[in-house]
């Protein structure tokens, strides 16, 4: 809006200054302080982590009655705690007593109840106080006011989408079905792709860490212009390694597979497409993606044609989406079967968390695949994954420069942009870091009832 | 002879940490039989590479890879270079009967540094040895990290 009305993103800078309030996305750029301010970050810890839709945890991470997984979000300790019933309930992870932690493993099962290991307080599975060692010292109409005698707090919301766990911690806020809309179809996607419709967790979370701000990241993941530039030493290379030395092999190695597609041109980039959703959610790979050319593993086509008839089948594979971003923090990759959750720390630094899943009723290949994919991308060890994080690392560095307070995301800029419907365009625009911006500044606009 | 083995074996483990230091991975390439596997787990008790994700879990290409990747010009997150030290106990070597074949088990520190800053990690390190023709190759290395409880930075050179 500002940028038809001046027709230059430049010119923006002086029309921000007669604002009350500081302008932090303007339509094509982001305010550095957006990166680097503590204070704004902890604005988003409230107004936006909050207020959003957050990715917990999977439920078959805790498939059976008792189960648990404690994770943090927004600085909260949280447990996820499979009932007797199968719901999925989620609670803050303190005693009401003395506030400690009551459960300290990353996940296990509890039995029946919790039981505080400090004073020996217990607690339903869904958070109700159940008992407290010689309780008639405690004056029962005294008792009966205080915060305590609730028991363990449950989260406002939790909603289980195929078998996707996501919290808002905030009572009030956009419904889920409206807060993503039509993004879920990637989620739809990477469970249609398991034969029988279910995905399993396999093994823990690689957990890599990033001395930078979590939204470049976030931005990176639809960056479709930085591949070919920033990976070139791994997958440039990779082609090459494998030319002097194929040997007349038919098949290159997976990694061969899995990296040289990222040396795309940004012609291949721009004709993947992008899509937006409203609220800040959107994705790289409309008709086409880096992901689209693996090999075929044998039995897996047999296997989905089986429960989905061919036609189905084909719409299934055939939608192979590249990263899809869901504001605030996580982005999914339906045809490797991984998500990462984006675990912000400070404005300065940020953990990455990734998860695979398997394909329930796939030949154990495709398994074997999306390991060895994780390894290779999203591990501490990566060699793709240490170049990403040298660029965030010195644009940390290059923001504390002076010679501008902005950070550019205006490629492919379109005047008139709107972030009310689903939009596609070609793939190397920004558009997706600009929609999630929109939203960014508008959950940090609100005024805090 | 199982007394020249030995120290042979542990020779060829100091050896290999000083290559890596030295960054002279032709050469450290060298004692690498053509089978051989790199595992970094990501658990303490894990048994599968393959279907269970790991910090590394490569073959003898993919560790080429890495090293023409370290040596590429554009390979911005070595601008400028790491370093690293490796800090080994003295291996305990197992040979097997028909003595042609080995494991080996050492504890290290690894510290590995870039810039202003500096990385360690404690570590236990095991080999596993095949004598090829005269020469005793490296067939798989496995490096179970102390704290795998806790994020890790980048860890860009060869442990
Ligand atoms: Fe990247």
């Amino acid at each position: 809006m500002y940028l038809e009305q001046k027709g230059c993103v430049l010119n923006l800078k002086y029309e921000n200054k007669i604002m009350t309030k500081p302008v932090l996305f303007n339509g094509g750029e982001v305010h550095r302080s957006v990166y680097l301010d503590e204070e704004i970050f902890s604005e988003e810890q409230e107004k936006i982590f909050s207020k959003s839709w957050l990715y917990l945890c999977h439920a078959s991470q805790i498939p059976n009655s008792g189960d648990y997984f404690t994770t943090e979000i927004a600085s909260q300790p949280l447990v996820a705690i499979r009932q007797s019933s199968g719901e999925v309930k989620v609670l803050y992870n303190r005693c009401p007593h003395k506030g400690v932690k009551v459960l300290s493993e990353k996940s296990g099962n509890c039995g029946r109840f919790l039981r505080c290991p400090y004073h020996a307080w217990t607690f339903r599975t869904s958070g109700e106080l159940l008992s407290i060692p010689v309780k008639k010292e405690y004056e029962s109409c005294t008792f009966a006011n205080c915060e305590a005698n609730a028991g363990m707090k449950l989260v406002a919301c939790v909603q289980n989408y195929r078998d996707f766990i996501f919290i808002r911690l905030s009572e009030s806020g956009l419904p889920f079905d409206i807060f993503f809309g039509n993004s879920l179809s990637t989620l739809d996607n990477m469970v249609e792709r398991s034969p029988y419709g279910k995905l399993r967790i396999v093994g823990k979370a690689l957990r890599h860490r990033h001395r930078c701000n979590w939204k470049m990241v976030m931005d990176n993941q639809t960056d479709t212009c930085h591949p070919m530039v920033a990976h070139e030493s791994s997958a440039g290379e990779a082609i090459k390694l494998w030319s002097e030395t194929q040997e007349g092999q038919a098949k290159p190695p997976m990694v061969v597979e899995l990296f040289s597609p990222f040396m795309s041109s940004h012609a291949f980039f721009a004709d993947m497409g992008i899509r937006i959703w409203p609220n800040g959610h959107g994705h790289t790979g409309v008709s086409n993606s880096i992901h689209s050319d693996y090999s075929e593993i044998s039995g897996y086509w047999e296997s989905m044609i089986e429960t989905y008839g061919e036609a189905r089948t084909k719409q299934i594979l055939g939608d192979t989406r590249h990263n899809t971003v869901y504001f605030p923090n996580l982005m999914v990759k339906g045809p490797i079967q991984s998500l990462r959750v984006i675990r912000p720390i400070s404005a300065s630094e940020t953990v990455v968390e990734s998860w695979i899943f398997e394909l329930e009723g796939a030949p154990k290949e495709m398994l074997e695949r999306t390991v060895q994919y994780n390894n290779l991308i999203n591990s501490p060890c990566s060699m793709v994954a240490h170049d990403d994080v040298e660029m965030y690392e010195r644009a940390m560095e290059g923001l504390k420069s002076q010679a501008s307070l902005w950070v550019n995301i205006a490629r492919l800029y379109q005047p008139g942009e709107s972030w009310e419907e689903t939009k596609e365009t070609v793939g190397t625009s920004e558009i997706a870091m600009r929609n999630f911006y929109s939203m960014w500044q508008s959950m940090m606009e609100e005024e805090n009832a | 002879m199982r007394n020249n083995i030995i120290h042979h074996l542990e020779d060829l483990v100091y050896l290999e940490s000083k290559l890596l230091d030295e960054q002279r991975y032709e050469e450290w390439l060298g004692l690498l039989d053509d089978s051989f596997t790199s595992w970094i787990p990501l658990t303490h008790n894990q048994v599968d590479p393959l279907y269970e994700p790991s910090l590394l879990y490569e073959d003898r290409f993919i560790t080429q890879l890495r090293i023409k990747r370290l040596n590429n010009s554009r390979s911005f997150s070595q601008q400028p270079r790491s370093r690293s030290q490796h800090l080994l106990q003295r291996p305990e070597i197992i040979i097997e009967e028909n003595n042609s074949a080995a494991n080996s088990l050492c504890q290290l520190i690894y510290t590995e540094s870039r810039g202003e800053q500096e990385w360690s990690y404690a570590a236990r390190l095991e080999h596993s040895f095949l004598l090829i023709g005269s020469n005793w190759k490296i067939v798989s290395k496995k490096t179970v990290l102390l704290s795998l409880g806790k994020p890790l930075d980048s860890l860009q050179l060869i442990i």
